[in-house]
């Protein structure tokens, strides 16, 4: 048996690709020879696809019975998409800078609505956990930062809400965008490699999207059908501040997005290690509206 | 839901939205499973299968949508059924001729690979949960395997990497005697 793991650990590494190039060229002269080896390698190959299609199946079985769930519903507002909450993957942070910079996030790419049809396929390691809800509109909170506290005599950023819209628009617009982790789902604060959480919705997301489903509204006579970002701050005292149309569908749905943002509750604030600190929040909608 | 928001949110990991919003496309598969003696069960395992067939497509490095999903989706189910009733033995009456023009010029080839890779999804299948577990795990979720054990139950990481290969073993031999049964009821692909 050891031999026959040894040579499964092998031809994994690989598929992978990661074998080291003497490995590599040693494993391909085997292959040449060794039809048993050949077969080995076709059929784990074909093994590894199984174990994906399993997953792909798993989502699309529970898909259909949203879908049959959704077809009887009736719809509120025109408004008829089901949505998966994607919670996702990897938070970065550069913590430990604390000259005042905002934390940086890592970049899942939000705007691929490219024209051309293709689309950008993110790394397979980046597989999604997920949290599935039913709703009517689709959104999900996705970039939030936290802004460093300033110590004294460091430079001054925090309250400067002009450098903050600044850069939160230009790290929107160069995609870094960070999605959620599983536990915001539970309203969790948000665990933080360094110290503190980031900004969240008292709730959590089933509360976000409750509220959300409560308060969208079909503009009148508007049609609309896209993706649009709201961004804003969460102050310390978990205020919304200053929202503005990201990336917007240039009609009455930018204006009902913000109107909603604009009565939401408060937030909970960010947090560092010594308190409430102010936060970013994007949040991406999906517009079904016939 | 438009082709461009579907392959938006496959590109964002957000599948559950777009297989919801693909599910629009059912009715038609229906339709034209019951024209052809199938039932509504037979027309849902074939939309199933298309889906997880467009969804690996769509994942693919370098895919370009070279027609509508609309489309896609449906020469692919039209190719599923016939040969599921090929299987049955089935006499085709009054099929409808295939559309040339729209079936994507791979498809043949794509569907004849689809076919091996939903054997090994089969034997995989009847393996039990805690392979299916353990194998999702290692593979698609890259947990190492130190947390694989704990999360299973198994004593350490030693246990874990042996009952991988016999998971992956066992897997192996259901996946061939499927596969050599396939060919045998189907001489012409031997």
């Amino acid at each position: 048996m050891r031999d026959g793991l040894h040579l499964m650990e092998l031809v994994d590494r690989y598929l992978d690709g990661t074998l080291d190039p003497g490995e590599r060229q040693a494993f391909e002269e085997r292959l040449r020879t060794h039809a048993e080896l050949r077969e080995l390698l076709d059929d784990q190959r074909a093994l590894r696809e199984g174990v994906e299609r399993l997953a792909v199946r798993a989502l699309v079985v529970k898909a259909h019975s949203g879908w049959n769930w959704g077809k009887w519903k009736p719809f509120i507002g025109g408004a008829a998409i089901t949505a998966a909450v994607v919670t996702g993957t990897v938070w970065s942070m550069h913590a430990g800078e604390r000259s005042g910079k905002t934390v940086e996030v890592v970049p899942p790419p939000i705007d691929t609505l490219a024209a051309d049809r293709t689309i950008p396929v993110p790394p397979a390691e980046a597989a999604p956990a997920y949290v599935i809800t039913d709703t009517i509109i689709d959104t999900v909170y996705q970039v939030i930062r936290r802004i460093e506290r300033v110590h004294p005599g460091g430079p001054v950023h925090e309250g400067d809400s002009a450098s903050q819209r600044t850069t939160s628009a230009a790290a929107t617009k160069a995609g870094s965008i960070m999605q959620g982790t599983e536990r915001e789902a539970t309203g969790d604060p948000r665990p933080l490699r360094s110290s503190g959480s980031m900004p969240a919705y008292p709730g959590g997301f089933q509360e976000l999207h409750r509220y959300l489903q409560r308060s969208i509204q079909q503009p009148d006579g508007a049609a609309c059908s896209g993706t649009l970002i709201v961004a804003f701050t969460v102050d310390e005292k978990g205020h919304v501040q200053d929202p503005h149309v990201v990336k917007g569908l240039g009609n009455a749905c930018d204006q009902e997005a913000l109107r909603v943002v604009r009565a939401m509750p408060d937030w909970i604030p960010a947090q560092d290690k010594d308190g409430p600190v102010p936060g970013e929040v994007s949040m991406p909608f999906v517009f079904e509206f016939r | 839901m438009q082709d461009d928001m579907i392959l938006a949110l496959i590109g964002q990991g957000r599948d559950h939205t777009a297989f919801t919003g693909l599910y629009a496309h059912f009715p038609k598969v229906e339709r034209l499973v019951r024209a052809n003696s199938g039932t509504k069960a037979d027309a849902k395992d074939v939309f199933q299968d298309a889906l997880v067939i467009f969804h690996r497509r769509v994942r693919q490095p370098g895919f370009v949508l070279t027609s509508s999903i609309s489309t896609f989706l449906y020469a692919v189910c039209r190719n599923l059924w016939r040969e599921e009733l090929r299987k049955r033995n089935k006499v085709l009456t009054g099929w409808p001729a295939p559309e040339a023009a729209d079936e994507p010029a791979d498809l043949t080839a794509l569907l004849a690979r689809e076919g091996e890779f939903k054997q090994a999804e089969q034997a995989l299948r009847s393996l039990g949960g805690k392979c299916q577990d353990l194998l999702k795990r290692f593979y698609l979720l890259k947990e190492p395997l130190m947390q694989i054990a704990s999360a299973l139950g198994l004593a350490g990481e030693g246990a874990a990497k042996t009952r991988k290969y016999k998971c992956l073993e066992e897997a192996r031999k259901r996946y061939r005697a499927l596969a050599d049964a396939g060919l045998a009821s189907h001489p012409q692909h031997a």
